[in-house]
């Protein structure tokens, strides 16, 4: 039995994996987990089929070769490509040992463009605020919170094991209040400010900069709040800076959940390699013509991309050297030049930073990860690096001595609160016209199962107007559509606003943005 | 009531390491000394907060594994039927120490032919009743005032809960005080009534135990009990005598004490029985409603056999949009004969519904109708599969 | 059987009729509905029929579907005791309706709600009284409160 972390969000949830040989992998749960006391959202539980996708192998060109060959034909190949036509990128779960290695490589080939998922708002963010991005604050202080308001974050389905603590804090009396789009859906929120999806499609349009002037209002909302909220790479920048603007002007505090591992680790990135590039997402990367060779690290850029597959085909096989290097085959692998078998995240010794800075033991035995990545900065500097001496390089970055025990939460950010001024967050309407929204919005809601995309629910929910006037019965299916269009399976949901569509899975190909309009029709 | 005894290990090892003068620990090592037994099923201790279920066939690994553990709320049952999935492990005999939730749950998963029986040792112990780890951790800095990772060890003796530090101090807390502040054991143990596993082939416990005596109260229940305790003794690793008179009454005192304690408990704890109709639907939808459908609850639950063809699983659909799920409708429905309170749904939902008592709520109403009490005996059918039996008396 | 309580909005009379889901088994109690039409036997319009093979096929699971489809209320009916026509299964029925019984009645629905009735194929007089008395008893409780408000 292997103790072990989810890789499914940055919760950081501990449980046991046990390989029960022919009849696959088990879950247990472990109680004792101080993040989650053992208990597990369907993700967790489903993390033995997650574990049984298909297999990265070490190939060079497309053909099987030994993990030495692989590694020494990586350094080669990343050696003619210029440093600046270069760029890393890992946004996944790849441990704190395994990022650290990332960071070394990246310099040995004198590389500064390296993304580990920080949305790409945090470029334009004040200095001051990037350590909110990257540390939020200790989970039991939700309990304790008296006001919490969950800002576009419906934490029963994105953050599950969240919940229970807005719950226990509920119980000790506080008051929730949710910013979103749709609201009341599991009744928690003592009170929904409900925002226009349609007027935040152009989040810079004039129109948006109005609706979000409620929140402004309603400071009686947001004083001394604990705020939270979910940054990912598709996170609008604008509703960001608002949260942060409203966390200013109120005293609140934010705390941002992630929907990777990696993301909560990329301040490994701020004290190793502050002079790469930060927060680009792999988006901005995918679309950099400059960019000749990609480097992925534990990335499915079918999971973390909001494009459909045929895109990301398309942009990557016009890359000169694409190297890959994970434990499960993605899109990418088959036009890969060269690709790096690793072992799965469970298998592997290591740590792991969530989202409220708990440093977290995953208790596995293999180091294939970091001897790859250290195999392939040997080759290119002369220099190979014991895994003990990456950890401990991994824990000084992190400012720690020793790995810390996992009930305490160690890092903490400097500044409690968010100390800027409030309208330089604000640059108002950035273009003139609204998008016009004529039929329906899709929006996303990103749970840890939409990023793998595996056991997604497959269906749209939609609102009972919408049932209504498209005479929807059940059995029924319904076609959305923009540039391409997909059929589903619906549930109608009496929260929502009429022309609102929410979505777990993604429609790769209907939307490549978290909210966008879309047409819906009865498939006949 | 079978033949009582008090025993304890000859084995000075086994004797220091163990409680109550090693008895269970030298009855499983001599089964599997002497092949009685092909394995048995420990929980390997971690630290005080943890402990690890293991299957061994070592021995030694017995003895390291010897000792209590109550802030690991782990029941073992799902641990055996896994060892049973297992093809190459058919027919084999395992052992192990079991609480009467395990034992119950054990059983259970017996009549719904997941295991014989017949290959199953129950050496079964009393229980007080177990811990949530995190919960002790608070309590230890919280009440006892000290470093939760500086306890080396916990006991609970008459009553109270002891916490020894690395210096060699110990502290204590009663237990009645430790729940009165919101800590303590877990809700189902507070209101379980199965306090001596007479469903077992051995009860063990030391409820019983003249003061000043290392040694285990042992009650022989089955012939493989019988085997068990014989195995032991004729083998030189158990010395015993006839338990006094005086240890029975103790041992039924304090066991009826608990019970009575657990009843109050229950009173406490179940707050729907205050709600009229109408309230009591409300609790129920707002409760359920919270529910994120993990299975979580389902796939740790003792007595449920249903694996993936589960009709919970098979008629829920999360298009629909009921106010309680068919999930918990059917899980509610179907455990009403055989919850056996254990509480390991509630561990594990990830959304901390009260799912013990809101299962205890809707299984004790039937269970009494129905004069069936699940997990006692492998004879006993679950009533919702019976065509009439039960019912001849009653109608 | 989904569908069937669906597509019931029809009743729109002044005063609120209660939409009752009836299972009824083929051999008798089917046929007992039957005799109460040929019978020209008045019942108010409120029940929807889903005619099973044997009482003994309804699971309990299929009730509380109806409940959360939002019937007002669901009976369950079938052959005698001891008329069975696969000998036993109606004991079966009787054993599971105990458990069916007593969970609604813990989960907070009224028993007006819920009703067990032996009919046999002559007993045309039985069905229309029975659907006669528990539409005045759920009328008198009102509509379920699984229905949701959106659902006509």
């Amino acid at each position: 039995m292997i103790k072990t972390i989810c890789p499914g969000c940055s919760l950081g949830c501990g449980l046991y994996l046990e390989d029960g040989g022919e009849r696959g992998l088990r879950v247990w749960h472990r109680k004792r987990a101080p993040v989650n006391a053992g208990k597990l959202c369907a993700f967790g539980m489903c993390l033995p089929q997650y574990y049984g996708r298909a297999r990265m192998e070490n190939t060079v060109d497309g053909k099987p070769v030994t993990q030495d060959e692989a590694v020494s034909e990586a350094a080669k190949r990343l050696k003619s490509i210029k440093p600046e036509e270069l760029a890393f990128v890992s946004v996944g779960a790849a441990t704190c040992e395994e990022l650290s290695s990332l960071i070394n490589l990246c310099k040995a080939l004198g590389c500064k463009n390296l993304e580990l998922g920080l949305n790409a708002a945090f470029k334009t963010l004040p200095e001051s605020l990037h350590e909110f991005l990257e540390i939020g604050v200790p989970l039991a202080s939700v309990e304790r919170a008296s006001k919490l308001v969950l800002f576009f974050m419906e934490p029963f389905s994105q953050h599950p094991l969240l919940a229970r603590r807005i719950l226990k804090a509920k119980k000790n009396g506080a008051k929730v209040f949710e910013v979103a789009f749709v609201g009341g859906e599991r009744g928690i929120a003592d009170e929904t400010i409900l925002l226009d999806a349609a007027a935040l499609v152009n989040s810079a349009s004039a129109e948006a900069a109005e609706e979000l002037k409620k929140l402004r209002e309603r400071k009686d909302v947001f004083e001394n709040a604990l705020i939270i909220s979910e940054v990912n790479p598709y996170t609008d920048a604008v509703l960001l800076r608002e949260l942060f603007a409203v966390c200013a002007e109120c005293g609140a505090m934010p705390l941002l959940m992630k929907p990777f591992l990696t993301m909560s680790a990329a301040l490994l990135q701020s004290a190793l390699a502050p002079e790469t590039k930060r927060g680009s997402s792999l988006l901005e990367v995918f679309e950099d013509e400059r960019v000749k060779g990609l480097f992925l690290l534990e990335t499915d850029p079918a999971g973390v991309l909001l494009l459909s597959e045929r895109k990301i085909q398309e942009r990557l096989s016009g890359l000169e050297l694409l190297v890959e290097q994970g434990a499960f085959r993605t899109v990418a692998s088959e036009l890969a030049t060269v690709t790096l078998a690793s072992d799965m995240f469970f298998e592997r010794r290591g740590l792991v930073v969530n989202a409220e800075g708990r440093v977290l033991r995953n208790e596995g035995t293999s180091t294939t990860g970091v001897e790859i990545l250290e195999g392939i900065a040997g080759d290119i500097t002369g220099a190979r690096r014991s895994f003990e001496d990456v950890r401990n390089e991994a824990l000084k970055a992190l400012g720690l001595e020793a790995v810390p025990n996992e009930d305490a939460v160690p890092l903490r950010r400097k500044e409690e609160k968010v100390q800027v001024e409030p309208n330089e967050l604000r640059s108002g309407a950035t273009v003139a016209e609204t998008t016009r929204v004529e039929d329906y919005l899709l929006l996303y809601r990103t749970t840890p199962a939409f990023w793998s995309g595996q056991f997604v629910k497959d269906f749209v929910e939609i609102s009972v107007e919408a049932a209504r006037s498209l005479k929807l019965f059940r059995g029924d299916k319904v076609e959305i559509s923009n540039a391409e269009a997909v059929t589903l399976d619906f549930k109608i949901s009496e929260h929502l606003p009429e022309r609102l569509i929410v979505s777990e899975m993604k429609l790769a190909g209907v939307s490549e943005r978290l909210l966008s309009p879309v047409r819906l029709r009865k498939k006949e | 009531m079978g033949a009582c005894y008090l025993a304890w290990a000859t084995d000075e090892k086994i004797r220091d390491r163990a409680a109550n003068g090693g008895f269970v620990t030298a009855v499983l090592v001599a089964a599997l000394e002497k092949d009685l037994l092909d394995a048995v099923i420990v929980v390997k201790k971690e630290d005080v907060y943890e402990g690890i279920p293991t299957v061994t066939s070592d021995p030694e690994t017995v003895v390291e594994c010897a000792g209590s553990l109550h802030a690991a709320p782990i029941n073992l049952t799902r641990f055996v039927v896994e060892f049973y999935k297992d093809e190459r492990n058919k027919g084999k005999k395992i052992g192990l120490p079991a609480k009467p939730c395990d034992a119950r749950g054990i059983i259970e998963q017996a009549k719904r032919q997941q295991l014989d029986i017949n290959d199953v040792y129950l050496v079964g112990l009393n229980c007080g009743g177990t811990l949530h780890p995190l919960g002790l951790r608070e309590a230890a800095a919280e009440i006892y005032g000290i470093d939760p990772d500086a306890v080396v060890k916990e006991e609970i003796k008459a009553g109270k809960l002891f916490l020894s530090l690395q210096s060699g101090e110990e502290r204590e807390c009663k237990m009645d005080e430790l729940e009165e502040r919101g800590y303590g054991r877990r809700d189902s143990c507070k209101m379980c009534t199965t306090k001596i596993p007479t469903m077992a082939d051995l009860a063990c416990g030391n409820w019983g135990v003249p003061k000043g005596e290392e040694a285990t109260f042992v009650e022989v229940l089955t012939e493989k009990g019988e085997a068990l305790f014989r195995n032991a003794l004729e083998n030189g690793y158990i010395e015993v005598k006839e338990a006094p008179e005086e240890s029975l009454e103790v041992r039924e005192r304090i066991k009826n004490a608990m019970v009575k304690r657990a009843e109050e408990w229950w009173q406490k704890l179940d707050v729907v029985r205050e709600l009229t109709r109408d309230e009591r639907l409300k609790f129920y939808v707002e409760t359920l409603k919270l529910c994120i459908h993990c299975g979580a609850c389902r796939i740790v639950c003792p007595v449920c056999a249903c694996g993936d063809a589960a009709k919970c699983v098979s008629m829920h659909d999360e298009r629909d949009d009921y106010v309680i799920s068919m999930y918990n409708m059917i899980r509610l429905l179907h455990l009403m004969d055989s919850c056996i309170g254990c509480g390991q749904c509630e561990d594990v939902c990830p959304v901390d519904i009260p799912l013990t008592l809101i299962h205890r709520r809707f299984a004790e109403r039937m269970q009494r109708k129905l004069n069936y009490t699940p997990g006692m005996s492998v004879e006993e059918k679950p009533p919702f599969y019976e065509a009439e039996l039960r019912w001849h008396d009653i109608l | 059987m989904l569908a069937a309580v669906n597509s019931s909005g029809k009743a729109e009379a002044e005063e609120w009729q209660p939409k009752i889901l009836a299972f009824c088994c083929n051999w008798c109690s089917y046929a007992g509905a039957d005799a109460a039409g040929l019978e020209r036997r008045q019942t108010p319009p409120t029940i929807r029929v889903i005619r099973v093979m044997c009482s003994g096929r309804i699971d309990p699971a299929f009730a509380l579907m109806g409940f959360l489809e939002g019937a007002d209320a669901v009976l369950i009916t079938g052959c005698h005791i001891g008329d069975c026509h696969y000998v036993d299964a109606n004991y079966k029925t009787r054993n599971r309706f105990e458990f069916l019984k007593e969970f609604v009645d813990e989960l907070g629905l009224e028993p007006e709600r819920l009703r067990l009735q032996w009919i046999s194929a002559s007993e045309g007089a039985i069905f229309a009284d029975m659907v006669r008395e528990v539409t005045e008893n759920v009328k008198k409780v009102g509509p379920s409160p699984f229905r949701k408000s959106w659902k006509k």
